[in-house]
């Protein structure tokens, strides 16, 4: 069991000399409440506190008048980050503001903490998991680790007896710590390290301010090295209540930050009224839900405030608690059968996370480019005082000023700031919705955003800066990652700098893409880069920037090269054909559209392959039904050309419907468009054997598969009208059926010649 | 032993509740007991009578407290019944004012019939009247208990609706201004099911007019293996010739029950649910079975063999599909386990068996 078996020894080893100690939990009200007499009553010229000896810089700006608190030490190691968050109502906030009111020294004691490892947090799992909790829970009725601190301490808030609360305080700890094993994590090391801070006071009068756990390690025990110096770097940036809740980086620390915030406001003269507190919640609450359209009427907030309080009194304290209100709020507001994540609960312990954002001093000093986002976010109207995720829709083509903002949430989310999420819009990078006017943003100023921003402030002094200093990152990275031929990459890095406005200082990109598509072999991957450039290129695009370079001459070369690379297409291997075809069909409806290209330039190409002995049926289909389409060829030619293939006995199956194929992959509306062409596919279908017919019904179907339901249908009505019948009504008939139904007319048909009655089966 | 099936709670746990009734502290009106100690009695010490979430009985006692009424809602088979009964019988001492909900519930067994021959004999008199449960328990301060509410009539139901506000009764029979006032410590705990086939909605007045509580099954599969060994301890004590049930066996009855009433395995695989009610009180009732028949009629230690057997009736009541569910599990999981554990291979053996003859 604990060392501390009676309250008598516990004040001793606690205030007993020079050296108080002040067994706290993070982020406790009652703890720093208890502190603040402490530290009044002890008036130590030397404050402890267990924070990493590194952040001791921050200090100073801990208490500047102009903070807001919730704030965090942020730590940076290797793109690896830790927090060190402090509240309002934090013990170390306490023991901060009372340092300074005294002019006492303030030390950080602890170790670094470990980039290198899991986030810290040995402070914590033994208050919610450890054997003597659970047994502890049982016998008192409540809960759960969270539950009994609070019974037994947080509902001591504002008591006069400071001394027997931190020795209750060290007594449970010590029970927590003898059941936890020390050598799991650095725990032993640090609190080496903290006995070596304490060894150097030497008799001065202090107090030493550390998470209750580590306390009992303090009083004596040898002290440890000094640690080897600490390469990484910190700043002083501003938390949410929401992360200081959630947030699993830096586990110490109470949930619900606004409940306690609450507590820490009531309690300033005394203990606080509990009856009030929770009242105020309550209404508060209910006013909060009102605004999201869920009412609570005044008989159901009495008839909580009742249970609560009647609650709170079955389970033996003065203190209406969190867990009296919460499932105070669930008996009376629910009316039916519900699991355990019951909505109002969910709501209200929600409403307790609170959205509350800090603020750093002026004086911390920012990296430049976290100074630089949030004026740019401010002047882009983004509300940073609340981390709460809210949406903004930017008419980002008629505003000017909603097209900063746009370009700003395109720069944060080049830098990955997890700022801003488009949930919807046009998307320039995929060629996908380019003609929507607005878009749709769900953003959020969280602590995590500054985290990003500091790490990403190596990169630029400002927003534009740095997020175009990481493209071109990227853009290396794709070369040194076997991607530097992968023209889709680059130019999604290149339309992702456009659209956030970077485009006057693309240059580089721009250069990399032409010299990359000079050269592409590919093309598929230049016929869709040519769609998605044709988004921007000129003033009429939906998409133009008129700061940006001019894309002519990149559009030019990818013509050029298309047009090589369609020349070539007679010695493709056939694997690589149907992907060159999509692009030819991509290429031949620019042309189509966009007088910037030369059309007459295609339409040689596309004559010079038709005339290619080496080109191949798929290939000769799709160039003649592209050369039909433009009117270079005579559709009674292209008819001819089809109704050849399909006919000629001497080519292998495949090869006769290849040419058929080809011509569906380029211009399969001629088929409804073009009588001929239709007649003379039905004409040599209907000229073929039954054999002949078996054996290309797969070819002919894989190609008739690429028409959509729409196209399917439209064929299928021309044929009909083209033979004179009716279109066969719907049956239940599967294809096996039919496949059966024609093999039996075969064998009857065979059947009947081998009686001589042939004749029967004409009729 | 009394030649009763079964005693009230009062009766069963006389002496524990004496005891406590003679502790002293403030408690409400009407209260036999402070409500720490009704707690105590209900899910204290080292055999709680009711195995659950806690904070639900805390705030069960806590609404009874007040004047809202207490509605136990949840899946068959969660021991709602059992908690309104010791809640009852801790609260007024007596649990057996009680109202069996059924379709055939008139007004009259919420608020009084009369003794018609003293009705003929003497005109309408308070001689003649024949009290409800209801109204018995508002005459003497208890709580009253109503049993599936929700199978009563609606306008039925409603009867509650003047009851719970206004704490009174009127007989207009006995004269113009005659009404029954409730004295302290009485209230309305119901239970209901929402979801059965054949139950009524509950009228929103009355729904305001209770707080509600959802009995869930038991999330510790620890307790709930205690609790179906002790109660079947329980049943069993009229049979001295049985051997007491394994403890294991019970576990793997309780681990199969888990298995298909959440869907979900420990280790987080998915398997299919049947609708069929999997509740502690059905694996209690397999329990009893399987251990009648290892002692009776296949005589033998208690084994996986013997819960294949029942669990069968309990799965198969009404749902082809449930059978097929059920296949699947014995397939794929119990087989599985028995390649590691005697006692599953016997399951896995007897219930592939038993699913063969029934031509599933």
């Amino acid at each position: 069991m604990s060392d501390f078996l009676t309250r008598d020894q516990a004040l001793a080893a606690l205030f007993g000399g020079p050296v108080a100690f002040a067994p706290i939990r993070h982020h406790s009200p009652a703890c720093a409440h208890a502190l603040r007499s402490l530290i009044r009553a002890h008036r130590p010229e030397v404050i402890c506190i267990e924070a990493p000896t590194p952040l001791s810089p921050h200090i100073p700006h801990l208490t500047e008048p102009d903070l807001v608190f919730p704030v965090a030490l942020l730590t940076l190691h290797q793109g690896r980050q830790s927090y060190y968050p402090l509240s309002a109502h934090s013990p170390e906030t306490i023991a901060l503001q009372e340092a300074k009111a005294l002019g006492a020294e303030v030390w950080f004691i602890d170790l670094p903490s470990r980039l290198d490892e899991a986030p810290r947090g040995p402070d914590e799992t033994p208050f919610s998991a450890s054997a003597f909790v659970a047994e502890t829970c049982a016998r008192l009725g409540l809960r759960d680790g969270a539950e009994l601190w609070d019974h037994l301490f947080e509902a001591r808030m504002g008591t006069q007896d400071w001394q027997g609360f931190f020795a209750d305080v060290l007594t449970y700890c010590a029970a927590l710590r003898h059941g936890t094993d020390l050598t799991a994590d650095d725990t032993l090391p640090r609190e080496a390290e903290m006995r070596r801070h304490i060894a150097r006071l030497n008799g001065r009068r202090a107090v030493v301010v550390t998470g209750g756990f580590h306390t009992p390690a303090l009083f004596q025990g040898d002290p440890g090295k000094p640690p080897p110096a600490d390469p990484s770097e910190s700043y002083l940036i501003a938390y949410g209540e929401e992360a200081l809740d959630a947030l699993s980086g830096y586990g110490a620390g109470l949930r619900h930050p606004a409940w306690y915030a609450r507590l820490w406001q009531a309690a300033q003269d005394g203990p606080p009224d509990w009856l009030a507190l929770a009242r105020d919640l309550i209404t508060d609450f209910t006013a909060a839900q009102a605004a999201q359209g869920h009412r609570i009427a005044v008989p159901q907030q009495v008839e909580t405030l009742t249970l609560a309080a009647g609650l709170a009194s079955l389970r033996g304290r003065g203190a209406v608690l969190l867990p009296d209100l919460s499932d105070a709020l669930r008996s009376a507001l629910v009316k039916g059968e519900t699991g355990p994540a019951e909505p109002w609960t969910r709501a209200f312990l929600r409403f307790l996370n609170g959205t509350a954002f800090g603020r750093a001093p002026a004086s911390a000093g920012q990296p430049p480019l976290l100074r630089d986002a949030r004026a740019r976010a401010q002047a882009a109207r983004f509300d940073l005082s609340t981390s709460v995720r809210r949406p903004r829709k930017l008419d980002f083509r008629r505003k000017p000023s909603h097209a900063t903002a746009s370009q700003f949430c395109h720069q944060m989310a080049i830098l990955d700031a997890g700022f801003a999420q488009l949930t919807a819009g046009p998307d320039l990078v995929g060629g996908v919705n380019l003609g929507l006017l607005f878009e749709d943003w769900d953003c959020a100023w969280t602590p995590f955003v500054e985290g990003r921003l500091i790490e990403a402030a190596r990169l630029g002094a400002d927003l534009p800066s740095a997020a175009l200093a990481r493209l071109l990152r990227d853009a290396q990275a794709l070369g040194t990652s076997g991607q530097g031929q992968d023209l889709g990459a680059l130019v999604t890095l290149m339309l992702r700098g456009w659209r956030a406005g970077l485009g006057p200082r693309l240059g580089p990109l721009v250069a990399e893409v032409t010299g990359l598509a000079a050269r592409s072999p590919d093309l598929g991957a230049l016929a869709r880069t040519l769609r998605r450039l044709t988004a921007v290129a000129a003033p009429t695009d939906p998409l133009h920037d008129p700061q940006a370079p001019d894309l002519g001459p990149l559009l030019a070369v990818v013509f050029d090269r298309m047009i090589l690379l369609t020349e070539d297409l007679p010695q493709s291997p056939d694997e690589a054909l149907p992907e060159a075809i999509a692009g030819l069909s991509l290429l031949f409806a620019a042309t189509l559209t966009d007088p910037r290209f030369d059309r007459p330039r295609l339409q040689g190409a596309l004559h010079r392959v038709a005339a290619d002995p080496r080109a191949s049926g798929l290939l000769l289909g799709a160039v003649a039904g592209l050369l039909t389409r433009s009117g270079q060829m005579e559709p009674a030619a292209c008819a001819l050309l089809l109704q050849g293939q399909i006919g000629a006995r001497t080519l292998k199956p495949q090869d006769r419907a290849a040419l058929l194929d080809g011509f569906l992959r380029t211009a399969p509306m001629l088929l409804w468009q073009d009588q001929a062409i239709l007649a003379a596919c039905h004409a040599a279908l209907s000229a073929l054997s039954d054999e002949d017919f078996t054996t290309l019904l797969p070819a002919l179907r894989l190609s008739l598969s690429q028409l959509n339901p729409h196209e399917t249908d439209r064929l299928a009505a021309e044929v009909t009208r083209l033979t004179g019948q009716a279109a066969a009504p719907r049956t239940s008939l599967t294809e096996a059926d039919l496949a059966r139904g024609l093999a039996l007319d075969r064998a009857l048909a065979a059947q009947l010649a081998a009686d001589g009655l042939a004749h029967w089966g004409e009729a | 032993m009394s030649d009763a099936l079964r005693l009230p709670a009062e009766v069963i746990h006389a002496a524990e509740l004496s005891a406590l009734a003679a502790e002293p502290g403030p408690r409400p009106p009407g209260w036999r007991l402070t409500p720490q100690a009704v707690r105590r009695f209900i899910c204290g010490g080292s055999a709680p009578k009711f195995v659950g979430d806690p904070g639900l009985v805390d705030r069960s006692i806590v609404s009874l407290m007040g004047r809202q009424g207490l509605m136990l809602v949840g899946e068959p088979g969660t021991a709602k019944s059992l908690l309104s009964e010791l809640l009852a019988a801790a609260i007024s001492g007596r649990s057996t004012a009680v109202v069996q909900g059924s379709a055939g519930i008139i007004e009259d067994h919420l608020r009084y019939g009369w003794n018609y021959a003293l009705l003929l004999a003497q005109g309408p008199t308070p001689q003649a009247l024949v009290p409800s449960p209801v109204l018995s328990a508002m005459k003497a301060g208890q709580i009253v208990r109503i049993e599936e509410l929700s199978r009563c009539a609606p306008e039925v139901q409603d009867v509650l609706i003047s009851v719970l506000s206004e704490k009174v009764l009127t007989v207009p029979e006995l004269g113009e201004d005659h009404e029954i006032r409730a004295r302290p410590g009485f209230n309305v705990i119901a239970t209901a099911n929402l979801r059965d086939r054949g139950v009524h909605e509950m009228s929103s007045a009355l729904k305001r007019r209770f707080n509600f509580e959802t009995v869930t099954a038991i999330s510790d599969p620890v307790a709930e293996a205690a609790l179906v060994a002790r109660q079947l301890a329980e049943r069993m004590a009229d049979h001295p010739g049985a051997a007491p049930a394994p403890l294991d066996v019970i576990e793997l009855l309780v681990t199969v029950f888990r298995d298909l009433r959440t869907g979900r395995l420990a280790d987080g695989t998915a398997v299919a649910s049947p609708k069929a009610v999997m509740s502690t009180a059905e694996s209690v009732n397999v329990a009893h079975a399987a251990l009648l028949d290892a002692t009776y009629l296949n005589p033998g230690p208690l084994g996986g063999q013997h819960i294949a057997a029942q669990v069968q009736g309990v799965v198969f009541k009404d749902d082809p599909e449930d059978a097929r569910k059920f296949r699947a599990y014995v397939d794929v999981v119990a087989r599985d386990r028995g390649g590691r554990s005697a006692l599953w291979r016997d399951f896995h053996r007897a219930a592939a068996a038993a699913l063969a003859k029934s031509g599933v």
